[in-house]
């Protein structure tokens, strides 16, 4: 048993890299990570901050680890978002986003399970192609609909139809997400009314497969190897992403593998730009008083700070207060790193959290461009009855510049077109 | 004449240990890295820029910034238990390596000079000094868990388990130094029947004292001291990739410090 124990430790060992065993060995166990994790700020379990998980995945390579510390590790890892807090304030600045995403790879790979849940997410998105099993006919509905109800100022015309010099990557959720497709609606409308000229892939638009990546599926280069042929034959000069996610996967996992740097910027980026030159009017002030949430696959991944806070400065009318915690220090809503399908009610929690740092500011609303931060961060205004409001930053920008159309237009316009 | 005050120094039973100390921790050391090469190659990373890198490197590990960031008081006793272990075991170091180089005629003087010559009383000084700034710094830590522990220590969220019996340890060793230096001057003013009586006592103290600095030495490998070694490795690894990062190397941590 005990060899047994070594060999499979051997086997997880050789999917880290050399210099993730020797982090393993280097942590100072000083417990710093405790105090900013915000799953451990919601489960105060040892196992789950970083010192636990070091702790566990060391014992798990030596081999060293009984049956119970075991399970106990296995749970943790996945109850994880990644949202790599620890890594910012770790002395020793362990790369622990990558080791966690590494971790359960490895462990795929030396055949540990990981939770049913996540084993069920990842076998959709490879089987659909995207997370929400929806037929990939359905993903340029979106445009065709809102079109169609007068959201748009043009068509917004299909790649395969005629290229253009960019080239929006609406992602899974915004194209079919229900709740969430206003933010491909008024991303296109915002570059619409900026005068710039984009196609979407619509059918041919493929999951980015990150959440492959952040749940350690053994299949992610294979699956990205084949993305990154796909849009570098699409030869666009820019790759326009509203998802955070999905920025994170074609800007940052891309990027470490062969042939995987892509012309990437996410849409914040691009309108940041756009105001700077003065192409997207913001003609109507937005009398609110807002904070900004930083998304974790934006922000500490991306290092993305700066640009939505430039946009929401250029809003006329609004106020803009900021979170106790944020930048590089923002709390995490839960919904990255596959971990609200490990543990829901830890997200909501998570969520929950977040909210009552925002309606400390005394804002009227919470603004993030992440729609996945915006699922998760209403999940926390459920949980505690806030009327804190959460918002996309493309509503807020939609409101200085087509005030027309608003999310809850878009919605029941996509919805009596389907 | 300096070195003149004699006392008994079981050398042999001190070599002894050391040297079993130091066989084990290369052994060790040796399958720790055996082990790290069981990992795969590193991904892919941003071209390393060296003057960056060394700049990392200098501000994180030799002014620990990460450390000043999150607690002055903190930052102020690591880097004092830090720097005061650097000085010493530069010392232990120079004790240890110029003999063997003046065996084969290498080392310039050097031995003689440090060792029985004018040198002697520098190397005296550097080692009290730095011994000061070590227990300094363990005073510090002492301090900081017993009488005003951190927030997220009275949380229950503190340093693991075995850290405060080897802050005790390493105190106890530090000063187990000074008593030595001072019980070493008492007996160079001593009359020959208090010397008598004070011999046993400074055999007993030295004896207790390098045996302890052995201990902890064999200890490296297997307590978190080891981040000792593997933290400045692991800084300067990282910093290769992440270099542009200003978020990471350059965070205003302290206006977002969390609330526990």
């Amino acid at each position: 048993m005990a060899q047994d124990d070594k060999a499979q430790g051997g086997r997880v060992a050789a999917g880290l890299s050399w210099r993730q065993l020797i982090e393993l060995e280097a942590c100072a166990r000083c417990g710093e990570c405790k105090g900013w994790c915000p799953v451990y700020t919601q489960d105060a379990r040892e196992a789950i901050c970083a010192r636990g998980k070091l702790d566990g995945l060391r014992g798990l390579v030596r081999g060293s680890l009984s049956e119970g510390e075991r399970s106990v590790f296995l749970e943790s890892l996945y109850e994880c978002s990644a949202c790599g807090q620890c890594h910012v304030v770790c002395p020793v600045r362990i790369d622990t986003p990558e080791l966690w995403e590494q971790a359960r790879l490895a462990l795929g790979r030396a055949g540990f399970p990981r939770p049913e849940s996540q084993t069920r997410a990842l076998a959709g998105i490879k089987r659909h192609n995207n997370s929400y099993a929806k037929p990939q006919a359905e993903r340029g509905l979106w445009a065709e609909r809102a079109w169609q109800a007068g959201l748009l100022l043009a068509p917004v015309r299909l790649w395969r139809e005629r290229p253009a010099p960019v080239l929006y990557f609406a992602g899974c959720t915004g194209s079919l997400d229900p709740a969430m497709q206003f933010v491909a609606v008024l991303s296109a409308r915002l570059l619409q009314e900026a005068g710039v000229d984009f196609a979407i892939l619509g059918p041919d638009e493929p999951c980015c497969a990150s959440k492959l990546r952040r749940m350690g599926d053994e299949t992610f280069p294979q699956e990205a190897a084949q993305r990154i042929e796909l849009l570098r034959g699409l030869g666009a000069e820019t790759i326009v992403a509203s998802c955070a996610g999905c920025f994170k996967g074609l800007h940052g996992d891309f990027a470490r593998l062969p042939g995987g740097v892509l012309p990437v910027l996410h849409l914040t980026q691009m309108l940041d730009r756009l105001i700077a030159a003065g192409r997207l009017p913001l003609r109507h002030a937005v009398p609110l008083r807002v904070t900004y949430h930083d998304p974790c696959h934006l922000g500490r991944h991306s290092q993305i700070y700066e640009e939505p806070r430039r946009v929401l400065a250029a809003v006329p009318g609004l106020e803009f207060v900021e979170l106790a915690r944020a930048g590089a220090f923002s709390s995490c809503c839960g919904m990255g790193g596959g971990l609200k399908l490990a543990n829901e009610g830890l997200q909501h929690r998570m969520g929950a959290h977040r909210i009552r740092e925002a309606e400390a500011t005394g804002a009227s609303a919470i603004v993030t461009p992440c729609q996945t931060c915006c699922i998760g961060l209403a999940n926390g205004v459920k949980e505690t009855g806030s009327p804190l409001r959460v918002m996309h930053l493309n509503e807020v920008l939609a409101r200085a510049v087509c005030p027309e159309i608003t999310p809850e237009k878009v919605a029941a316009a996509l919805a009596a077109g389907g | 004449m300096p070195g003149s005050v004699a006392y008994t120094k079981p050398w042999a039973v001190l070599w002894g240990a050391a040297t079993l100390a130091l066989v084990y921790v290369v052994v060790a050391l040796a399958l720790k890295v055996r082990s790290f090469a069981r990992g795969g190659a590193l991904p892919p990373a941003p071209r390393p820029a060296p003057g960056r890198v060394a700049g990392i490197w200098l501000a994180e590990v030799l002014l620990q910034r990460q450390l000043l960031q999150l607690s002055p008081l903190r930052w102020a006793a690591h880097l004092a238990i830090a720097w005061g272990f650097a000085g010493l075991a530069l010392l232990s170091a120079a004790h240890v390596a110029l003999p063997a180089l003046a065996s084969v005629s290498l080392d310039g003087g050097a031995a003689a000079w440090l060792l029985r010559g004018e040198g002697r009383a520098i190397g005296k000084a550097w080692g009290n000094a730095w011994g000061l700034v070590l227990a300094a710094g363990l005073v510090l830590a002492l301090l900081r868990r017993l009488i005003a522990p951190p927030e997220k220590a009275k949380e229950g969220q503190g340093t693991k388990e075995g850290d405060l019996p080897l802050v005790l340890f390493l105190l106890a060793l530090t000063l187990s130094g000074f008593a030595l230096e001072g019980l070493r001057h008492a007996l160079e003013a001593a009359t020959p029947e208090r010397a008598a009586a004070l011999r046993p006592w400074l055999t007993a103290l030295w004896t207790a004292h390098g045996l302890g600095g052995v201990g902890l030495v064999a200890w490296l490998p297997r307590s978190t001291l080891l981040h000792a070694l593997l933290s400045p490795l692991v800084i300067a690894l990282n910093a290769r990739g992440e270099h542009p990062r200003r978020d990471l190397y350059w965070p205003k941590t302290t206006r977002h410090r969390a609330g526990g």
